[in-house]
């Protein structure tokens, strides 16, 4: 049986697999009278009946193909899925230095809106804006990193507020990182996330500055101007509207991220129409919306997982019905990855107080994790950033290798194990609860990765959009 | 009580003793390959219904903008500059609240910049970008989540 051959770009970024033990990484999940096989080393999955399972989980101990009959061997590509891959990633050194490929800069702790689940509680704190000295040393040590790699920098804007509420520092920000671009001959990856609640003028810049937008909304303008009204408590809406045309007349590459919440669950495809024929969008991403900063203080209320799944999933269908793509992500079939996001050590986040954030949900010293999530800060003496690398060491055990509820989780390399700080803060905010607690979203990721399975084993042929992550849309 | 961790190794799924006199059933099998992830396509990522012919910048890409001041070449805002400088001349030596204070936004009451880089359209001493200037960039994502 050979092994699977990878010649394209990493498809298997897990590392840490179990090389000795096969049945380790191969996974059956009861399917009403059937079971799907799933092997997600070798993107293998088939739907059989209980003899056909009983025989390939003997195969898998006494590992003699004999066993198995000829014809359903056949039909099983010959077994090959049940080899592990020979191709993997070398297993990452926790250890390792921290040489960011990019930096995400909070401009400030300012925001144009009140949104009424907002993670940061944007308004709620003394105004604070990034000092300007930390943006060049930060920007020079992505440059520097990526340089090295032979990579292209990313430089990008988010924050627990709207960065284009101080467009003064973006701008400058993104003059920085284009001249120290040119002088070290590097790309650079400009991206920006925002609300879109701007003048004309600014979105005019953001769409011809930014290689890629993500735009928050929420939905049509009822969900979207009492979800995320101004700050004074004016309609958003017309606002994103306008920002939504000018980018999509510039042509910019732009994705609509909304959060969704018990009040909107029901109306996910009316969401998703909305985007298409007002926006003109194709790219979408619901998210529910997560019980923290002025959601759980307002008591802003999450859908149920039953809820969200039983929506998204007509939502998604629908998407795609009209040539669509919408995501959610903990369920991201395609992908094959031990992290959730790049929380794990990776993540170079600039906070308006000059600190090294490595999560987009700990904006500032006030969030319950902050104590592990920020592990480094500017130093405006030497202009140079101060890195603890016991807490990087920490940061980097944050994924689904280190975390010991998912071991035996069919879905644990779709879903990297789930965002890790909305596990940590949904139970006790102790770093143990990572590793032996459910994340806040393992109903959901299952519940929609075993979808996205049976509909991959339901649409045979060329259909290339069964799954949630369909290779083209053309 | 507590949740359970879930049991879906194949070795830990308990099947019927005897899953009957059936017999062994293949009834569909997928490559995933399919949908292994791809970089974000263009294709989808850009809007629908896109204007044709957009003005197109007195920028060049692949070079640097000479415009110098902001305006002359038309650009507007839309170039970003490296360092400025007031408009008006100033002695050497000021402070950065000195320099922050004679430059001014033009539409706003004073300049908000901090530090000692100024953002604002003021004189510029340094060089322009174009922002776009550096593209084709290969690879380009969704922003941030």
């Amino acid at each position: 049986m050979a092994p699977a051959q990878y010649t394209t770009s990493i498809p298997v970024d897990v590392s840490a697999v179990d090389r000795e033990n096969l049945a380790k990484n191969i996974f059956l999940i009861p399917d009403g009278n059937q079971y799907i096989l799933y092997a997600p080393l070798n993107h293998f999955v088939a739907s059989v009946n209980g003899t056909t399972a009983r025989l390939i989980q003997q195969f898998l101990i006494d590992r003699d193909p004999e066993s198995v009959p000829p014809p359903i061997r056949s039909q099983l590509a010959d077994l090959t899925w049940a080899q592990v891959p020979e191709k993997l990633p070398a297993v990452r050194d926790p250890g390792r230095p921290f040489e960011p490929t990019q930096v995400t800069i909070f401009p400030t702790n300012q925001c144009m809106l009140r949104c009424e689940y907002c993670y940061a509680s944007a308004g709620g704190a003394a105004p604070r804006r990034v000092d300007l000295r930390a943006i060049g040393p930060a920007i020079e040590l992505v440059i520097a990193a990526t340089k090295r790699r032979g990579q292209t920098a990313t430089v990008a804007f988010h924050g627990g507020c709207d960065p284009l509420f101080s467009p003064e520092i973006v701008k400058s920000s993104v003059g920085y990182a284009c001249a120290a671009g040119e002088r070290e001959s590097v790309k650079v990856r400009l991206v920006i996330s925002t609300s879109g609640a701007v003048s004309e003028k600014t979105a005019e810049w953001l769409a011809r500055t930014f290689h890629s937008v993500c735009l928050s909304c929420d939905g049509p303008p009822d969900i979207q101007d009492r979800q995320r009204p101004l700050a004074d408590g004016s309609p958003s809406s017309p606002l994103v509207s306008r920002t939504a045309g000018v980018l999509r007349d510039h042509n910019v590459p732009c994705g609509i991220r909304a959060t969704v919440t018990a009040r909107t669950v029901h109306r996910m495809t009316e969401m998703v129409d909305y985007f298409i024929e007002v926006f003109g969008m194709r790219q979408m991403h619901f998210e529910p919306v997560h019980p923290c900063g002025r959601c759980a203080t307002e008591s802003i209320a999450a859908p149920s997982s039953l809820e969200f799944v039983e929506h998204f999933s007509a939502a998604w269908e629908h998407a795609r019905s009209r040539n669509a793509f919408l995501r959610y992500s903990g369920c991201r079939l395609g992908w094959l990855t031990e992290r959730f996001c790049a929380v794990d050590g990776d993540n170079f986040c600039l906070t308006p107080e000059g600190h090294m954030s490595s999560c987009y949900e700990v904006p500032d010293t006030s969030h319950p994790l902050a104590d592990t999530l920020i592990f480094g800060r500017f130093d405006p003496t030497p202009q140079s950033f101060v890195v603890d690398q016991d807490k990087l060491a920490v940061l980097r055990r944050l994924n689904v290798t280190y975390k010991e509820f998912c071991k035996s989780c069919f879905a644990k390399w779709n879903c990297g194990g789930d965002c890790p700080v909305k596990g940590i803060t949904g139970h006790t905010n102790l770093l143990s609860d990572y590793s032996y607690k459910p994340g806040a979203r393992c109903d959901i990721n299952r519940e929609l990765t075993l979808r996205s399975l049976r509909r991959a084993l339901e649409f045979q042929g060329d259909d290339k959009h069964a799954c949630s992550t369909p290779q083209r849309h053309n | 009580m507590p949740v359970q961790p879930p049991k879906d190794t194949i070795s830990a799924v308990n099947l019927p003793d005897d899953p009957g006199k059936e017999a062994p059933a293949v009834y569909a099998v997928k490559d995933l390959r399919d949908y292994i992830k791809p970089p974000l396509d263009d294709s989808i990522a850009s809007p629908v219904n896109a204007k044709e012919s957009l003005s197109t910048s007195p920028c060049s890409c692949n070079s640097v903008c000479a415009c110098v001041p902001v305006g002359a070449c038309g650009c507007d805002d839309f170039c970003a500059c490296d360092s400025v400088a007031p408009r008006q001349s100033i002695a050497p030596g000021l402070s950065v609240n000195d320099l922050r204070e004679a430059c001014y936004c033009e539409g706003d009451e004073g300049c908000s910049c901090q530090g000692d880089t100024c953002p604002c359209q003021c004189t510029c001493q340094n060089v322009y970008y174009y922002p776009k200037c550096l593209q084709p960039v290969e690879g380009t994502e969704e922003a941030a989540e």
